[in-house]
């Protein structure tokens, strides 16, 4: 008989799970360097130390209507979207802080068709897509607000906050921006290494190791929680830095960020993707989903506007 | 106009024409019972102005799912939360008369000036009475059309004794009343009060400064126009001593109080025998049966006696006091070995005719000493206020002398048929003389009073501690309602349906001096506080004119 564990895992099925095997979880193709902060691997507890001023950034998309073009022989796909971006700031009490929303109609072939006049705030900026495919629109959406968390994150990290970003990291510029990801994909460690990662406790990390040849990061992996009966990788998440900052600045953010993160983690009646999914960041998330307005009311809007005659081609 | 923004509609529940919610502006507040204005524009019809009352307040943190979620946000500083704070309206009036919702979003203001006039329907009333004032400081009134009979009559109180100031408010009212002959019109010209003085010696001192009064009060009773001194025309009537001596029977004050009673023809005259029968069980015992032939046989047989106007002859008898009077009656209702005489008893039970006389029996101690050949009856015409003290008479004698007074003054008022002059009938614990159950001839006056006093020109300010305990067509037939504290299971009795359910819930926290007043010419209850009596309410609070004061002017 096969004498294996078998773990339920603890986010809502409907998100995935916080560990994707379904291939396999393969080990990545980067070079890793998991020795770059000390030779001898074991859990590092950091040091107590005073939350500085932070910043939580995140950002949403989502399609409002499918659209097709006639332009030549046969119809260009397009979409409407929203995106919203914003950041809650935590220094002493959390507040929301530049939350912004854009509107885009993406179309494909490059091609920026003659928008509707739709008067404020539902207005769309055209934007023409290299290709036909809808993820190619899709991602042209995307750009937009991934454009609008990165300004955010630069201007923030500019004026002295410690930046934590929802999703891995972007900007390379030695700022204290810290990529927060909660979804595994990928193994950066060899077996016996894992070990160490799989036996951290809550408010504990793994050494600093290094992967990434265009875009070169400092990383370790960090434990939000101490869970019961969950697999090996549960509550656990990973962060990097760019290696612009240097090794030592780096390492000082893994203590800092390491220590505080626990405080910042969900709980499961709280959020269905707790603990790795932040309160700060999803309670932003939900908050950006508000402000982009209601769906149903916005295709309306967006189809009314589209039978006013003159909308169309260049 | 200088107009203060509070708030804006709320729309995330539908705003209705009777009721909608207001987000407040985060430097702003909103309490229960202030007034706020909305402009509205409607379709077709142009700018409808709502006015409205704040019934509840309400505030909530948006983005918290989770009662723990408040450690988060506020301990934690993790969960970031928008604090809303909203507040219920409902809508008093609707100017010109468009009823539409408010639109969401719109601006809120807090009313002031004429704008608070219209949502207080002030501009309608053509005689408005200052009485104290509204939560937001400024002057509350009372339309005038509704006490004094023009629209409406009479003023119920309701409120647990003590600390409800039910009295005060009826003073303060009279007072106020008494200062403002131009506001009140032709209705002032000799306006006539009568007051029950039933507690202690409280209601002695209404012609006495109050040394307690501080400068701020001073400034408030100025406000309303009412100079902040006592009354100043009043007469004091007390009852005659136990031991029948002429000196009025109070403790903390003699001096300038005068002794009333009734002279034995009077009392057969004016039949005031059935005011010694007035407890609810008389009736179902067919003692007013006998009462009634009684006194009948009695008014037969009187006669005057030359040179003694008090007295009078009753088959021969001499009739001087109380017991004379007894004692013939029980010659002819239970004689010493002989039948009684069916023409007194109209065939009752012997029974009967023995409760009769044991209660009459009863009445010689405790009301003999108000019936005597010198008495002298109160005169409600001399001062502008007549108190009469009854807190030292039994319940029975304070009965008889509530029942004969009422009867005196509707039996004038009937006569005249005019109803100018006004009298104001101030009364407490009604509930005893006007109860729910039961019948007496007190509350027979009474409910005479209530249904068609508006039309004699006598006003009724009843007070009580229930209203659920007194007679429905007293408490009915009152225009105006106003309750200072009360007490919960009474709060909630239909009796105070005008009430909103957050005045309820208020209403068993009011402190002394605040009531809420509900009268026909604004379709909600108002929340208002009426300043500390000018006049002393005890002895230690009256200030005795010093004898010497003057005599520097004149130059001595």
């Amino acid at each position: 008989m096969h004498t294996s564990r078998i773990w339920v895992e603890e986010w809502s099925p409907e998100y995935g799970a916080s560990t994707e095997l379904d291939d396999g979880w393969a080990a990545t193709e980067e070079e890793v360097d998991p020795f770059v902060e000390t030779a001898s691997w074991r859990p590092v507890a950091p040091e107590p130390s005073a939350l500085p001023r932070t910043a939580f950034i995140d950002g949403v998309d989502r399609v409002e209507a499918r659209a097709a073009l006639d332009h030549g022989p046969a119809p260009v796909p397009g979409l409407f979207g929203s995106v919203g971006a914003g950041a809650v700031v935590v220094d002493g009490t959390a507040r929301f802080e530049a939350c912004t929303v854009r509107r885009a109609a993406v179309f494909g072939s490059g091609i920026r068709p003659l928008l509707p006049a739709m008067s404020e705030p539902v207005s769309y900026l055209g934007i023409g897509a290299p290709g036909t495919r809808p993820e190619e629109l899709r991602r042209e959406l995307q750009r937009v607000r991934t454009g609008l968390e990165e300004d955010l994150s630069r201007t923030l990290a500019g004026s002295g906050y410690l930046v934590l970003v929802d999703g891995p990291l972007r900007v390379r510029e030695p700022l204290d921006l810290v990529g927060f990801i909660k979804r595994h994909h990928k193994s950066y460690l060899t077996p016996d290494l894992q070990a160490v990662a799989t036996s951290l406790r809550k408010g504990e990390r793994t050494p600093v190791f290094m992967f990434g040849a265009i875009r070169p990061r400092y990383s370790w992996y960090v434990r939000l929680a101490d869970v019961e009966n969950q697999h090996p990788w549960a509550a656990t998440s990973r962060c990097e830095v760019s290696t612009t900052l240097g090794l030592e600045r780096a390492v000082a953010l893994a203590d800092l960020v390491t220590h505080h993160l626990p405080r910042f983690a969900s709980k499961p009646f709280w959020d269905a993707r707790a603990p790795q999914n932040l309160v700060p960041i999803a309670t932003l998330e939900r908050k950006l989903w508000s402000l982009l307005g209601d769906r149903q009311l916005i295709y309306r809007r967006i189809r009314s506007a589209l039978r006013v005659r003159g909308a169309g081609d260049e | 106009m200088n107009e203060e923004r509070v708030g804006r509609v709320l729309g995330v529940d539908p705003a209705t024409s009777t009721e909608f919610r207001v987000v407040i502006d985060s430097d702003n507040y909103l309490q229960l019972d202030d007034l706020v204005q909305v402009r509205t524009l409607v379709p077709k019809a142009g700018e409808v102005h709502l006015y409205g009352l704040v019934t509840e307040v309400a505030a909530r943190f948006e983005g918290a799912r989770f009662e723990s979620d408040m450690f988060l946000i506020a301990e934690e500083g993790s969960l970031p939360a928008e604090l809303a704070r909203s507040a219920t309206v409902q809508t008093l009036r609707v100017d010109p008369e468009i009823w539409v919702a408010p639109d969401p979003g719109e601006s809120v203001y807090r009313v002031a000036g004429l704008a608070r006039d219209k949502a207080l329907y002030a501009d309608e009333m053509q005689r408005r009475l200052p009485i104290g004032f509204a939560r937001d400081g400024e002057p509350m009134w009372v339309d005038l059309d509704f006490f004094d009979g023009r629209k409406g009559g009479h003023i119920s109180i309701s409120g647990v004794s003590g600390v409800a100031t039910k009295t005060s408010f009826a003073l303060s009212f009279m007072r106020s009343l008494t200062a403002h002959p131009q506001i009140v019109g032709t209705a002032a010209g000799n306006v006539r009060v009568l007051v029950f003085n039933v507690k202690q010696e409280d209601l002695l001192w209404l012609d006495k400064p109050n040394t307690d009064l501080d400068d701020r009060t001073r400034a408030d009773w100025s406000r309303l126009g009412i100079p902040p001194e006592p009354f100043p025309s009043v007469s004091f009537w007390a009852p005659p001593g136990p031991g029948g001596e002429r000196v009025p029977d109070t403790d903390s004050r003699t001096a300038g109080i005068s002794v009333f009673s009734w002279t034995p023809r009077e009392f057969v005259e004016r039949g005031l025998l059935r005011f010694l029968f007035t407890e609810s069980g008389d009736f179902r015992n067919q003692l007013t049966f006998v009462e009634e032939r009684v006194r009948d046989q009695l008014i037969r047989h009187a006669e005057p006696v030359e040179g003694r106007p008090g007295v009078v002859r009753i088959e021969g008898v001499l009739v001087e006091s109380l017991g004379d009077l007894i004692q013939l009656i029980e010659e002819h209702l239970e004689p010493e070995g002989f039948e009684p005489d069916v023409a007194w008893t109209g065939r009752v039970a012997g029974g009967t005719a023995s409760a009769f006389m044991r209660r009459l029996r009863a009445a010689e101690h405790r009301v003999g000493r108000l019936i005597r050949a010198d008495g002298v009856s109160v005169d409600r015409s001399a001062e502008t206020v007549t108190v009469v003290d009854l807190h030292k008479l039994h319940d029975f004698a304070q009965r008889f002398v509530v029942g004969a007074l009422l009867d005196e003054v509707f039996a004038e008022k009937e006569k005249t048929g005019q109803r100018l002059p006004l009298q104001v009938v101030v009364l407490d614990e009604l509930n005893k003389y006007a109860p729910r159950e039961g019948s007496s001839p007190i509350k027979e006056t009474l409910i005479d009073i209530a249904q068609r006093g508006r039309s004699l020109g006598i006003i009724l300010i009843g007070a009580q501690q229930n209203a659920s305990r007194v007679a429905p067509e007293v408490v009915e037939n009152a225009s105006i309602r106003v309750t200072g504290r009360l007490d919960a299971a009474e709060a909630a009795r239909a009796e105070y349906g005008w009430m909103l359910p957050s005045t309820r819930a208020r209403a068993q926290l009011f402190k002394p001096g605040t009531m809420v007043i509900f009268q026909p010419g604004i379709p909600a209850p108002i929340v208002f506080t009426f300043p500390y009596p000018p006049w002393a309410t005890r002895p230690e609070e009256a200030v005795e004119p010093d004898p010497f004061d003057g005599l520097g002017r004149l130059g001595l």
